[in-house]
């Protein structure tokens, strides 16, 4: 198993990855042609994501909305050629929703209508992201798995999943016998956390803990780059952005928001120049005592 | 390095980390696979990696590591993998006064002119504080056990969209009509606990806003209540109670209020504030309406106790504040954050004798959320 770090040295155009909408359980799942995301790690990000990969844990990015915590599973996903199986939490979400779900009203009408298939209650089984990464790895297949905004759901959430996430099986009930257990090539876990809600230090410590923070200047201008910014443009924006986050602002700006702000701007054909006025700083600031404040600079 | 990964390790147990043997081992397991060999901060980064858990633990397990690496210590290190880096420096400097450069033009020895004053001390003589410190907080009950007593206070209601199969319902419903119907959802269930919190503010209580207001943003944040409202005061949420209530009493050092307790009038809180500067006066009885019909209360202040004062005025407010609690049919429970030795012979005492009043710790907190969960608490004088 090659690492992270190795991964990113020689990363192709695009790359055939087994498609997450076809059927686990299949031999040889057909493929589907990704294409990367331009992003750009820092070298302590690349350290825990192998981290994480080596320990077998999952890896817990917690860090300010809009600094790239969901982009990281697509690239690692891309740069590891695993299938990236996604599951966004609400607040409704139950931790069972990311294993399977089993419709039991169904299976009550199809008995009803003395349908055979009512017959086995794996027929009524849905799989969950987890569930399925947790299958492709039984079929010796390996996988990612974004667990995204872990903390918008009930506090309950991350404590019932304790289990499946330290031992990679689960038991579905409905089915008597039916175990699904992962061994060797774990699926790789990503779950990030707005710090809305703390989580249980029982699931804290099952996890590798990185905060991103924002990039320094070099490394935001290189973003920018990445993102097909000319280097004039990037700088100005990059010296933009710091001056902006200098200031007590009710809600800092993220580098999603810069990037979508630099492309509109270039696009639109301001010079770099015109930068440091904040043209259209709706797409920056986003609490308007923090526009007002912008606006007013010299 | 093990021995200095264990250092780390028991610190961080000392200071409350919910760390184990298993996250122990994860370390070891890291450093077996490679990991965190290249340098001082890149073993750094796999402890952080593997034993913080959020912003301000990754801030103390930094602080510990760079107090607890020097450079003997990773000089004298067992072989490892690959081999480690040679360029850590100590921080410290030397205990020695410089050497004096040799050659060149030696300066001119120096000379004492006058003794009219100390001499300055010079800056390379100086002690180098060798260990940084951590500047965060450390309370008596931590974040998890604060939030595990308060989330046993529960109150699980049905409400909300219905988002929930009703299997049961369903299979009901199914039987009683005979054809296939939809099936049936309810509300999940969320917790409509709900509680006030009257803060006492300024004054005595100062020492303690660290550690209550870090209480009371757990109690919110991690508590998982249906509604916490905060109020803050000070000294006693009602003001101005009328004295001449106390005349029957006589002249006695430390009277008890019991004589005068039918006459002292129900009062609600009148001199609450919602902000903890105490500058925005809230109405305190609109606030306990608002509450529902049992509110559940919870005052934190140390009655006097801090100062070990006993002040019949204010014991006079705290019981007419009581009494209009009692009114409410609010379920009243008071956290001292001063430890009960010190409530002797103060009016901190006289008012655990008509409320009950825990102090301020784990066990103390849990059996507050008791008296809020509707157990009884004996008190030498309740409030009618």
């Amino acid at each position: 198993m090659k690492t992270y770090a190795a991964a990113l040295a020689d990363l192709p155009e695009s790359r055939e990855i087994e498609d997450v909408g076809e059927d686990v359980a299949a031999e040889n799942p057909p493929p589907v042609t990704v294409r990367p995301d331009p992003y750009l790690p820092s070298p302590d990000l690349v350290r825990v994501v192998d981290l994480a990969i080596a320990l077998g844990r999952p890896l817990l990015l917690q860090g300010e909305p809009g600094c790239g915590k969901t982009r990281l599973a697509h690239a690692v996903a891309y740069a590891l050629e695993m299938p990236l199986e996604v599951a966004y939490v609400k607040s409704t979400s139950s931790a069972q929703d990311l294993l399977y779900r089993y419709d039991a009203v169904r299976r009550l009408y199809d008995s009803q209508l003395h349908d055979p298939k009512a017959r086995d209650a794996a027929n009524y089984l849905t799989y969950g992201p987890l569930g399925r990464a947790i299958i492709r790895a039984g079929h010796g297949r390996r996988s990612a798995v974004l667990i995204d905004e872990i903390d918008k759901a009930d506090l309950d959430f991350p404590n019932d999943l304790l289990w499946e996430l330290d031992r990679m099986e689960f038991t579905v009930p409905e089915v008597p016998g039916l175990t699904h257990r992962a061994d060797t090539p774990r699926p790789f876990v990503v779950i990030t956390h707005n710090e809305e809600k703390p989580l249980p230090p029982a699931f804290l410590r099952r996890c590798v803990f990185h905060y991103l923070e924002f990039p320094d200047p070099s490394e935001a201008e290189k973003i920018l780059r990445l993102h097909g910014i000319d280097d004039e443009m990037s700088a100005a924006a990059v010296d933009a952005i710091n001056e902006l986050r200098k200031f007590d602002l009710a809600k800092r700006p993220g580098l999603a928001e810069l990037i979508d702000w630099v492309r509109y701007e270039e696009s639109r054909g301001v010079s770099p120049a015109e930068l440091a006025a904040y043209p259209d700083v709706e797409a920056l600031l986003k609490d308007r005592s923090d526009q007002q404040r912008a606006r007013a600079q010299p | 390095m093990t021995v200095f990964v264990q250092t780390l390790y028991q610190q961080l147990r000392r200071r409350g980390f919910a760390i184990g043997p298993a996250e122990y081992e994860a370390v070891r397991t890291a450093l077996r696979e490679g990991f965190g060999w290249s340098s001082s901060e890149d073993l750094r980064a796999v402890v952080v990696a593997l034993w913080a858990g959020s912003r301000d633990e990754q801030t103390v397990v930094r602080t510990l590591f760079d107090q607890h690496v020097d450079v003997d210590w990773w000089r004298t290190d067992e072989p490892s993998p690959t081999p480690a880096a040679t360029g850590e420096t100590t921080d410290y400097p030397s205990p020695e006064p410089p050497a004096i450069p040799a050659g060149g033009d030696p300066a001119p020895p120096p000379q004492a002119t006058s003794v009219g004053r100390l001499p300055a001390l010079r800056s390379d003589r100086r002690p180098g504080v060798g260990r940084r410190h951590i500047f965060l907080s450390h309370h008596p009950v931590n974040q998890r056990a604060v939030a595990q007593a308060w989330r046993r206070l529960r109150w699980p209601v049905r409400e909300g969209p219905r988002t929930e199969l009703d299997v049961d319902a369903t299979v009901r419903e199914r039987i009683r009509s005979a054809v296939v119907t939809a099936p049936v959802l309810r509300p999940a269930r969320v917790n409509r606990a709900e509680v006030l919190l009257l803060i006492d503010r300024l004054g005595s209580m100062a020492p303690f806003s660290a550690y209550v207001s870090e209480v009371c943003r757990t109690i919110g944040q991690a508590g998982r209540l249906g509604r916490v409202t905060t109020l803050y005061f000070h000294d006693s949420p009602v003001a101005g109670t009328d004295p001449a209530l106390l005349d029957p009493l006589g002249g006695s050092l430390f009277p008890a209020l019991d004589p005068i307790l039918g006459d002292i009038p129900p009062l609600a809180p009148d001199a609450v504030m919602s902000d903890p500067s105490l500058t925005t006066p809230v109405s305190g009885q609109r606030t306990i309406a608002a509450q529902g019909a049992r509110p559940a209360v919870v005052v934190i202040s140390d009655g006097g106790a801090a100062r070990g004062r006993y002040d019949l005025l204010r014991l006079l407010d705290t019981a007419a504040f009581l009494k209009g609690l009692r009114r409410r049919r609010a379920r009243v429970a008071w956290l001292n954050p001063m430890p009960p030795d010190s409530w002797a012979s103060t009016t901190a005492a006289a008012i655990a004798r008509h409320v009950p009043m825990f102090p301020m710790t784990e066990r103390g907190m849990h059996r507050a959320v008791d008296v809020l969960r509707g157990h009884p608490a004996t008190v030498e004088r309740p409030l009618r």
